[in-house]
């Protein structure tokens, strides 16, 4: 029996074939086939896909988000010397998803990782401190079922604004 | 003017798409950027599960 090849995560470029990606959420399909390559050339997000070749087999969607330290409640900024215009930087997940033939693989962890690592990266590279990982999810089964396993907490009241502290996520690594 | 911003404004099809929120460019605000303050000075310790996440991965 042949082994199947490993896969690797890369950046969506146009030798990818998507328009067979299916992975039984009709807007998940729908942004990687119509969007993910428009929303990279507009500089809006950048879709990192799981493959061996050209099939997909996952993805997950980052872009920059920030939160004003404007927003933040001012008597616990105050005595911090955060200028006013600051705002805090966070690493923004759009979008994460795995292919029918690839569930139950570990690759959706695989591919969050691949975004933490990015925002891992940006804090040492740029040294502009990324505050950590923020993403929005659509259905609240998806916090119990995924993402609490990733030490995400939500920060709106309905529940569906998920956030993950970069320092929780280094020392998970051991860094 | 109005008619001019009309015609040289027309967004393709992703950027009217993308300009619904929550896809990007979301700002955190109100009670969630007070939540983000309260961990950011005393950043969680990463689970067991999260720990043994990063190491298969």
């Amino acid at each position: 029996m042949a082994t199947a090849p490993p896969l690797n995560i890369v950046r969506l470029d146009d030798t990818h074939l998507v328009d067979d990606f299916g992975c039984g959420k009709s807007k998940l399909n729908s942004s990687i086939k119509r969007f993910a390559r428009e929303h990279a050339n507009l500089g809006f997000s950048v879709t990192w896909v799981a493959t061996s070749g050209t099939d997909v087999a996952g993805y997950v969607t980052v872009s920059a988000s920030a939160v004003p330290v404007e927003d933040f409640p001012a008597e616990m900024v105050e005595g911090l010397g955060i200028p006013a215009k600051f705002a805090a930087p966070t690493l923004h997940i759009g979008r994460v998803a795995v292919a029918n033939g690839h569930r139950g693989t570990g690759l959706g962890p695989k591919l969050m990782w691949h975004a933490f690592d990015i925002a891992i990266d940006a804090h040492s590279s740029l040294g502009l401190g990324v505050y950590g990982v923020d993403l929005f999810i659509e259905d609240l089964d998806l916090l119990e079922k995924f993402y609490k396993q990733f030490d995400f907490f939500a920060i709106d009241p309905e529940g569906k604004h998920l956030f993950v502290h970069l320092e929780t996520l280094r020392q998970a690594k051991g860094l | 003017m109005q008619d001019k911003l009309k015609t040289a404004a027309k967004p393709t099809e992703a950027f009217a798409d993308c300009s619904k929120p929550p896809q990007t460019f979301e700002v955190i605000r109100g009670d969630g950027a007070r939540r983000l303050l309260e961990c950011a000075k005393t950043p969680p310790a990463p689970s067991q599960r999260l720990i043994d996440s990063a190491k298969k991965s």
